[in-house]
Parts: C-alpha cells; structure tokens; sequence
C-alpha cells in the first residue's frame, strides 16, 4: 500500500490542534480569564497547516487513491485556512460580548474546517460523504451555540433537518451511481463513463452507450445535484440559508457564507467536471436553469429585505448562482471556465467575510435596556460615516466589491465568470449575470446611502478589538488587492485547475 | 465534449500512479466475469418470496409509522420497519450490514427515538390532527416520485448492453464482518479514521448543546 | 447446503410463540372478574396520583446519545476483532488512533460533567 502520509499532515496538524484546543479547555480552564489562549492555539495550528501546503508535492495520490493532493486541493484548502482564521480573529471578542465564550467554538470551528479540506482532497464518494458530513454536523452546532437564544436554536434545527434531508439525497445519488458504475472512486467513474462514451460513439454515430442513456444515471445526478446545491444553497434548496444565516451567531454566518459553500463547489468541480464529465449536456442544462433561477431569486428576494443580515443571506444565494454560471460556462470552455469559478471563490470569500465581519462589529443602543446589541436592521447604519468613517469607507470597499464594482476583487470576479459564459457561446447566460449585478447594486449600495446620507438614527458603537481589526484590514487589502492585480491570483487558480484534467 | 474525455482518459492512462489504471483497461473484462458469477448466483425461488414477505412488513411498518396517533406506537412500528429492512440486508448477502442494523437502528435509534417521545408532551401530540391541510399536495408529489421509481425499475435499454451487465453480483461472502473488515482497514482507512473524528465532533456537540 | 438463516428463523418463531402463547394463555385460563380494585395499575398499592407519562430532563438525552455513539465505536471493532491477526500491527495502530479518537471524546464528556447526574 502507498502510504505517503506527508499529503495528509496538514489535515492530521489541524485534527491536534482541535484537540489541542478542546484539551486546554478542559484541563487548563482554571488558569485563564477567557479562551483567548483557546483562540491563539486555532490560529497557529490554522497558520502551520498553512505554511505546510505549499510544501507538499502536489499531484500525489495516498490511501489507495482516495485522497488526492493536487493543486486545486491546496488551493482550497487555503481558502479554508484563511477564511477559518479570519473567522477565529472576528469570533475572539464577539464570544465575549455575546456571553458564550466557549472553548469549544474553536474546536468545532476546526473540526469544520478538518471536513472541507477532507472534501476538498477527495477521491472518492465515500470520503467526500464523510467530509461532507463532519462539516455539517460540526455547523449544526455552531449555528446553535447559543444556546439561550431561541433564534439560534431555530437556526441548528432548521438546518439539522434539511441538512440531513439534503445529505440523504446525496448519500442515495452515490448509491445509485456506484450501481450504475460499479465503483464510488471519481477517476474510475470517469474512465469508466469515458470509455462508455467511446464504445457509444463507435457503434453508431449520434447514439450514446446504453449505459450512458441510462435513467439510473440521470436520477443518481439529479440526487447528487440536490444534495450539493443544498450546501450551495442554490434555488430551488435555499429556503434554509436565510432563516439559519440570520438566526446563527453572526461570525459563525459569516464563515458558514463562505466555507461549506466553497466545499461544495470544489466537490461539485472534481463531480461535475470529472467523475461526470461524460454527462455534461444533461447537467449542463439543469445547472444553467438552477443558475438563473439562483440569481434572480437572491437578487429579487434580497431587495425587499430590512434586516441586513438577512439580505446579505439572500446575496450569498445571489452569488452562489454566478458561480454556477462559471460552472456551466466550464462544461464547454474547461479551464477558463473552471479557473474562473476558483478565483471568484476566494474573492468572494474575502468580500462577504468582510460584509459580514463590519455588519458584526457594529452594534447599537438597545433604546429599552440601554445595552448594546448586535445592529442588524438598515436603519442601524444611517449615519456610520459621521460616527466612524473608517468603517463606514471598509464598508463601502466589500459593498462595492459584492456589487462588482472596479477596482475591486468582485468586480474581477465577474468580469471573469461572465468572460468565460461568453467565450463558452453562453453570451444570453452572461447577460443575465449582468442584468442581475445591476439588480444586486440597488441593494448593496442602498447600504451606503444609509451609512454616508442618513442622519445616525441610534447610538452605534463598532467594536475595537485588535483582532477583529486585523482580520478587518486584511479582508479589505486583499479585496482591493485581488481587484487591482488580478493576473497574478488568476495564473494561479489556473494553474489549480489544470490538474483536474 | 468528446475532446475534453479524451484528456480525461488519457490522463487516467497516462498517470503512472494511478492504480485504477489496469481497472479501466481492464474494466470489460472484469464485467465479463462478474456477470458470469452472476450467473451462477441464482437468485431462488424462495429469496423471492421472502424478500416479498419482508418489504411488505417493511412498508406496512413505514405506514402504521406515520399514521399512528400515539408516538409510542409510531416508534415501535418504526422498529418493526428497520428489523424487516435488516431482513432485506441479509437477502442482499450484507450479514454484517444486516446486524448493524439491528444493534444500531433497531436497538440504540430507537432508545434515543423514545426518549426524545418523552421528551415532548406525548398526550397533546396524540389528540392532534394526524394529517396536515397540505397533505394532498404531498401525496401528489410521492405519487409522482413512485412513478419515476417504477419508470427506472421497468426501464428497457433500446439496444444490447444495458445495465445488467454492469451490475456487480457480489458473492456469499462479499458482507461478511471478515471481508468487511479487510476492506475497511485496508483499502477503507482514511474515511474509517474520519468517521472516528465524525463520531468524536458528535460528543463534543452534543455535550455543549444539552449541557446548561 | 442449509440454509444459515434457518436457526434465525427458529429463533424468532420461538420468541413469537413463547410472547404469544404466553399472552394466549392467560387470556383463556385466567378468571375474568374485573373489579375496581383489579383494574388499579398496582394492586392494594398507592393510588396513582396522575398518568405515568411525563416529560425526562434532557440530561438522558446526553447519555442516550453518548450510548449511541459508543455503540457505533463497538460495531466498528467487530469488523476489525475478525481480522485482527490478518492486518497485523498496522491494523492495531489503526484501530488504537480510532480508540484514542474516542477515548478523547469519552474524557470531554467525563470532565465536563455530562455524565454527573446533579
């Protein structure tokens, strides 16, 4: 047996360190005021899984070919590492202020993180189910953490219930594909639907294999369809992701907007684009229509919303749709389209972090106790640039981003996506990417007409803590930067994608 | 599309490390023999029958579930269900599958099934309207689901080839706990290392959930 | 050859008789004068001051779902006990990181008083 076990270290450095963090809890609770100890542990053990990544060989293929680390594997488990420690850096004195600074938070945060870099590295179905499932099991707790808050318990129910539901379709699509194919491994299943094709084509022409044609097939992608778009939260299986994101702590939203929907759209890639790529003019069809209906629903839905956090969950499906785009656009022009779906990944994950992360720190006079409660309506913003200007200009960085404006990642992002649409001859997809942009910059930038024209309604305070700060300006560099040097992040998730095929 | 397969395959076949490549290659032939085992594992007469005895109980089960009005009942028929499904299992040669689900299912589900019954106030859930006023639309879309399943049980390939022959018979011992075992800590490592992680994060979880 | 399931069978036809039978026959030999007092839940006991039904606290949750998890751990060693001497050393270290894997959540749950019952 290939035992190459450096490939995994990163995933087996991050498994102590959870363990690490649930031990200092438990055996060193008495010697320390708050669990910032428990926060220092996450991020460095996040920060030496990092540092690990680029040293690995890539392309190497352990455990019998299930797991496999190559470059889009790194890629996204970097994208998880950031995202996770940007997440640990704005949880640190959000905890506090909540009331449930737990050690466990960061325990299951990294247990989280452990089960998408599983999924990000997996070769075959049975990994990917069990990554799949340490992920979402480790964020139904997480989105009721806390525990006094009814809304919060609402939200791990909720999210408990259909996610099950969501991981039992997928679980059954597995199933019917490994009948079909006699195999759950994603490089066998596409050489084994590859050579299908072949043996389809050389009969006779325009009719496909037996196999191929097959309605088994076809319903085992439906199923694996569902069960990903759950955790994308695409239309038509996104009813959860506005009451779990708004009901769920905000940093714990924030990492949930961007972390599992991530996993899922490397999953989709290595299922899609390789184990499926045979089928691609049936998924194609089903993603183009689950794309636009995606973007206009967010988009339309998101308008209407008074509560922020619930309107940047409805953006959050918005851009899970342009992502998919990118994904049909892949069907046809592989790389380009591939390579573009990763890179608005990570710009998507700096951007909406960092929505997230000055929606967070704001916090307003409740009028009735006098406290100070997390901001959550629009009206809570109107006049921030008066009170503080420098998050209210943060703020404008990651609105002008999610809305695509220049010079900004998200703008990059789309440019790509929309690029790849039309190189693909998908110019009417492209163009409803761009109708719904404009739709998506009424809501977003309303945001800063409250913050930079209104008149401060309520008593705002933005929380100070220097890690929030740091996780802050990081988060609005790498927007800016992502946006003004795109050609450098661009040859890299390239690069990553190449190796997919 | 026909390019891009052509790169995926010659990719696999390229690949030096790759270990399903003698499986690819060898992939038609492998469905030659499995089919042949298949052949001589003929399915009796009386696997028929009680495979017929056993989903009947299994769906009965499944209905007195739902239908039930006091939650106590619904849970043991819930149980009746899962001892037929484990009957199904042992049809399917998966013994080990089939006491799983018994120990797990059957016995440790269920307790955890009845101890969240109790949970609740059982009386008040018993008195309540059993069927809610959007159970015909349900019933609609299962009906239309029950048709698409019976499309694909009765579907018939238009040509030669269709899927019995990639459908893999298993032998007598495919699911016994030895050959289970031999796949799981072998070629199944990682993920059985994962599922203890999975069962480890459920401990914490649950712990910081119920714990006031 | 016989069938394997045939004792299984046995079994199961013989706990339904013996349950069955047992029910049959005290409904056919038992007398049936059903008096106020026979039909008190305990007979010449304490009056029952309201339906045996009521809610648990939740602290049996924590340890059904604790029994359930291990329980899931000891189905996984039965696979692992048959073919303990076939995988050899590198099996064993398998299973021992599994079992550490546990032990760690066994502990987590000890030390934070889930198992106390005050």
């Amino acid at each position: 047996m290939n035992l190459n076990w450096t490939a995994i270290l990163p995933e087996i450095f991050i498994t102590l360190t959870a363990l690490g963090v649930l031990g200092i809890d438990l055996f060193y609770t008495r010697y320390q005021k708050d669990k910032t100890l428990n926060a220092i542990v996450t991020l460095s053990g996040m920060g030496i899984a990092f540092l690990l990544l680029p040293f690995l060989s890539a392309k190497t293929q352990i455990f019998t070919s299930l797991f496999v680390l190559d470059p889009l594997a790194i890629f996204f488990k970097m994208v998880f590492l950031i995202s996770g420690s940007m997440t640990a850096l704005i949880s640190i004195n959000y905890l506090k202020m909540e009331g449930f600074d737990l050690g466990e938070y960061y325990g299951v945060l990294l247990f989280s993180i452990l089960g998408m870099m599983v999924m990000a590295s997996a070769n075959d179905f049975i990994l990917i189910y069990l990554g799949l499932e340490l992920m979402t099991v480790s964020f139904y707790v997480l989105s009721g953490f806390f525990k006094t808050d009814l809304r919060s318990n609402e939200a791990a129910l909720k999210y408990l219930i259909l996610g099950g539901f969501a991981s039992a379709l997928f679980l059954y699509g597995i199933s019917l594909l490994y009948g079909v194919t006699g195999s759950t491994e994603i490089s066998y299943i596409a050489g084994y639907l590859t050579e299908q094709t072949r043996t389809g084509a050389d009969s006779v022409a325009g009719v496909t294999s037996a196999v191929l044609s097959h309605p088994l097939l076809s319903l085992s992608l439906i199923m694996l369809l569902a069960g990903l778009c759950f955790k994308v939260a695409a239309v038509p299986f996104h009813m959860w992701t506005p009451d779990v994101y708004e009901g769920a702590p905000t940093s714990v939203t924030a990492f949930m907007s961007v972390g599992p929907k991530a996993a899922g759209f490397v999953v989709m890639l290595r299922v899609l684009l390789v184990a499926l790529g045979a089928l691609e003019k049936q998924w194609m069809v089903i993603l183009a229509v689950i794309s636009i209906l995606t973007m206009t629903l967010g988009n339309i839905v998101a308008i209407a919303q008074q509560n922020v956090k619930r309107m940047l969950a409805y953006s959050s499906i918005a851009h899970a749709g342009y992502i998919l785009l990118g994904i049909v656009a892949s069907a046809r022009v592989l790389t380009a389209g591939s390579a573009s779906v990763v890179f608005y990944i990570l710009s998507y994950a700096f951007m909406n972090l960092g929505a997230f992360t000055v929606l967070l720190a704001l916090r307003k006079e409740d009028k009735q106790t006098g406290l100070m409660v997390p901001a959550m309506d629009l009206e809570d913003f109107s006049g921030l640039s008066k009170r503080d200007p420098l998050t209210a200009f943060l703020m404008l960085i990651f609105m002008f981003s999610l809305t695509g404006i220049p010079p900004t990642a998200g703008f990059v992002g789309k440019f790509y996506l929309f690029m790849s649409a039309v190189d693909a001859n998908l110019v009417w997809l492209a163009v409803i990417g761009v109708i719904n942009s404009a739709i998506s910059a009424y809501y977003y930038l309303r945001i800063l007409v409250y913050i930079y024209m209104k008149e401060p309604k309520v008593v705002q305070s933005v929380d100070n803590s220097s890690s929030l700060w740091v996780a802050l300006y990081v988060m609005a560099l790498a927007t800016l930067l992502i946006g003004i040097l795109p050609n450098l992040l661009f040859n890299v998730a390239r690069a990553s994608v190449v190796s997919l095929f | 599309m026909s390019q891009k397969n052509e790169r995926i395959l010659s990719y696999l076949l390229k690949s030096i490390k790759y270990p399903g490549k003698q499986q690819i290659t060898s992939c038609l032939s492998r469905r030659d023999t499995s089919v042949k085992k298949y052949a001589s594992f003929k399915h009796e007469e009386k696997d028929l029958t009680a495979f017929l005895i056993f989903s009947t109980l299994a769906i009965l089960g499944a209905l007195l579930t739902v239908t039930a009005r006091n939650p106590i009942y619904s849970v043991l028929f819930l149980a009746m269900t899962f001892l037929q499904i484990s009957g199904l299992y042992a049809l399917l040669q998966a013994e080990f599958i089939a006491i799983v689900q018994i120990a797990v299912y059957a016995g440790a589900i269920m307790v955890l099934f009845l101890f969240v019954v109790m949970f609740l106030d059982v009386k008040e859930i018993a008195t309540e309207k059993n069927f809610h006023p959007i159970a015909p639309v349900c019933l609609i879309l299962a009906l239309v689901l029950l048709g698409e399943f019976l499309v694909f049980i009765f579907y018939k390939p238009s040509r030669e080839g269709g899927l019995s022959e990639t459908v893999t018979a298993v032998g007598q011992i495919y699911g016994t706990a030895e050959n289970i075992g031999r796949t799981l800590f072998s070629q199944y490592l990682l993920p059985f290392e994962v599922a203890s992680i999975l069962l480890l994060m459920a401990i914490v979880g649950a712990v910081v959930l119920a714990k006031r | 050859m016989m069938n394997p399931y045939i004792p299984v069978l046995i079994l199961a036809l013989f706990s339904a008789l013996i349950a069955g039978g047992l029910l049959l026959l005290t409904s056919i030999l038992g007398p049936k004068r059903l008096t106020k007092a026979k039909l008190e839940p305990f007979e010449s006991g304490v009056q029952p001051l309201q339906t045996s039904v009521v809610r648990i606290p939740v602290k049996f949750y924590i340890v059904a779902i604790l029994f359930i998890l291990f329980d899931i751990e000891i189905i996984f060693l039965f696979p692992w006990a048959t073919v303990f001497r076939e995988l050899g050393v590198f099996g064993f270290v398998e299973m021992i990181i599994f079992l550490l894997m546990l032990v760690a959540g066994l502990v987590y749950a000890w030390k934070k008083g889930a198992l106390e019952w005050e």
